[in-house]
C-alpha cells in the first residue's frame, strides 16, 4: 500500500472535526474530495466513527460515581493496611524461625540433664509406681529449673508467634 | 412512616463529607463525579468498540477509574482525560495479552466476542461498521477511534497508546484505508441483499 498524503487532508480534518462538513465548508474542498482517493476515505471513515460514537454514547449504560468513588476509597484503605501489616508478618515469621532456633540450641545445650531426666522416667516406668522413693526418684528425674523456665517462656512466646503469623486476615 | 430515598450517589457522598480524616484520592468527590460525568460515556464508547464486547468494557470501565483514582494524576482536566484513556488502553492491552501470552497487539486477529454484539436495534452506521470492525485489528481499532471519533490529535494518541508519535501518521493511514475498502465492500453487499 502507497502512503500517499494529501496536502487537503488537513483542512478537510478540521472541517470534519469543526461539523462545517459538507454545508459549511468550500465548494472547491468538496470538488477535491470527490477526486481524491485520500480525502474520500478519510470523510467515509470519520462520518461513520462520529455516527457510530453518538450511538454508543446513547446506549451507555451509567454507572454511579458515587460506587466507583466509595470502591477506590476501599481499595486504597485495603492497600495501605497492607503496606502496614507486611513487615509485622515479616517480623513474625523471623521471630518464629529464631524461637525454633533458640529452642533447637537450648536443648543441645542442655542435652546431658534432659537425657538424665528422660532415662529417670525411663526407670519409672520400668519399676512399679507404687515402689517408688518419691523424693529420691524425683530429685534425680527433674531438669534443672533453668531449663524448665527457658522452655516455658520459649514455648508461650512461640505460642504467640504463632498466632501473629497465623491468624487469619 | 416515610422511608426516605437514599441514592448510592447521595450516601457515598454525604459519608465523604462527614469523613474528618481526608479520603487520600487524587480528587474530591464532586470533583471525580463531574470528571465521570464528562468521560465515563466517551470511555465506554471506546472500550466497547475497540474490544468488541460490551461487557468487558463494562469490567475495564470501572477499573480504569478505580486505578485512575488510586494514582497520582495529571494536573488539567484534559490530561487527567488523557491519563484516563491510557489506564483503560493499558487494561485492554493486558487484557488480549492474558489472552494469546507472547503475540504482539499489532499480530492479534480479530476477537470472536464481536459476534455478541447485538445490531437488531442499531442504526445504519452501527450495521456497517460492526462487521468491518471486526475484520480489523486491535490496534487498528484503537488508532481509527482515537483519530475520528474522539478527534485526538496524533501527539495524544501517541500519549494513550505508547507508540511513537512519528509512526502513527502511517499507521493510521493504513487503518483508513483498510476500513473504507471494508466499509464500502459492506455497504455494496448491504445495497445488493
Amino acid at each position: 500500500m502507497k502512503f500517499t498524503y494529501c496536502p487537503e487532508e488537513h483542512e478537510l480534518a478540521a472541517a470534519l472535526r469543526e461539523g462545517r462538513w459538507p454545508a459549511a465548508c468550500d465548494p472547491a474542498l468538496r470538488q477535491h474530495v470527490e477526486q481524491c482517493e485520500a480525502c474520500s476515505d478519510l470523510v467515509l471513515v470519520a462520518t461513520t466513527l462520529e455516527q457510530a460514537r453518538s450511538e454508543e454514547m446513547e446506549n451507555a449504560p451509567a454507572i454511579s460515581p458515587g460506587l466507583l468513588w466509595w470502591r477506590a476509597q476501599l481499595r486504597r484503605r485495603n492497600a495501605a493496611l497492607e503496606q502496614v501489616s507486611k513487615p509485622i508478618g515479616v517480623a513474625g515469621k523471623f521471630a518464629l524461625a529464631l524461637s525454633i532456633m533458640t529452642a533447637f540450641a537450648l536443648v543441645m545445650w542442655q542435652r546431658a540433664p534432659l537425657w538424665d531426666w528422660l532415662a529417670g522416667f525411663q526407670d519409672l516406668a520400668r519399676s512399679k509406681v507404687a515402689q517408688i522413693d518419691i523424693a529420691g526418684q524425683g530429685a534425680a528425674a527433674f531438669p534443672p529449673p533453668l531449663l524448665v523456665a527457658s522452655l516455658g517462656a520459649l514455648a508461650l512466646f512461640s505460642g504467640f508467634i504463632i498466632y501473629l503469623v497465623c491468624r487469619p486476615e | 412512616m416515610k422511608i426516605p430515598s437514599v441514592t448510592w450517589n447521595c450516601a457515598i457522598a454525604e459519608l465523604a463529607a462527614n469523613e474528618a480524616a481526608p479520603s487520600g484520592l487524587p480528587m474530591d468527590h464532586d470533583e471525580f463525579a463531574a470528571f465521570h460525568q464528562r468521560t465515563s460515556r466517551p470511555l465506554r464508547a471506546y472500550l466497547a468498540r475497540v474490544s468488541g464486547d460490551s461487557a468487558l468494557a463494562d469490567d475495564l470501565l470501572q477499573e480504569a477509574y478505580l486505578r485512575f483514582l488510586g494514582a497520582k494524576v495529571p494536573d488539567g482536566g484534559v490530561a487527567c482525560r488523557r491519563y484516563l484513556f491510557r489506564i483503560a488502553s493499558n487494561l485492554l492491552r493486558d487484557h488480549w495479552r492474558k489472552r494469546r501470552p507472547s503475540v504482539p497487539l499489532d499480530e492479534l486477529p480479530e476477537p470472536q466476542d464481536y459476534a455478541r454484539f447485538d445490531h437488531s436495534d442499531r442504526m445504519d452506521a452501527e450495521t456497517v461498521l460492526a462487521p468491518a470492525f471486526s475484520r480489523m485489528r486491535p490496534r487498528e481499532r484503537q488508532l481509527l477511534w482515537l483519530a475520528y471519533a474522539e478527534g485526538a490529535t496524533h501527539r495524544e494518541i501517541s500519549e494513550v497508546t505508547g507508540l511513537r508519535e512519528t509512526s502513527i501518521r502511517l499507521l493510521l493511514f493504513r487503518a483508513r484505508r483498510k476500513l473504507a475498502g471494508l466499509l464500502c465492500k459492506n455497504v455494496s453487499a448491504s445495497v445488493r441483499s
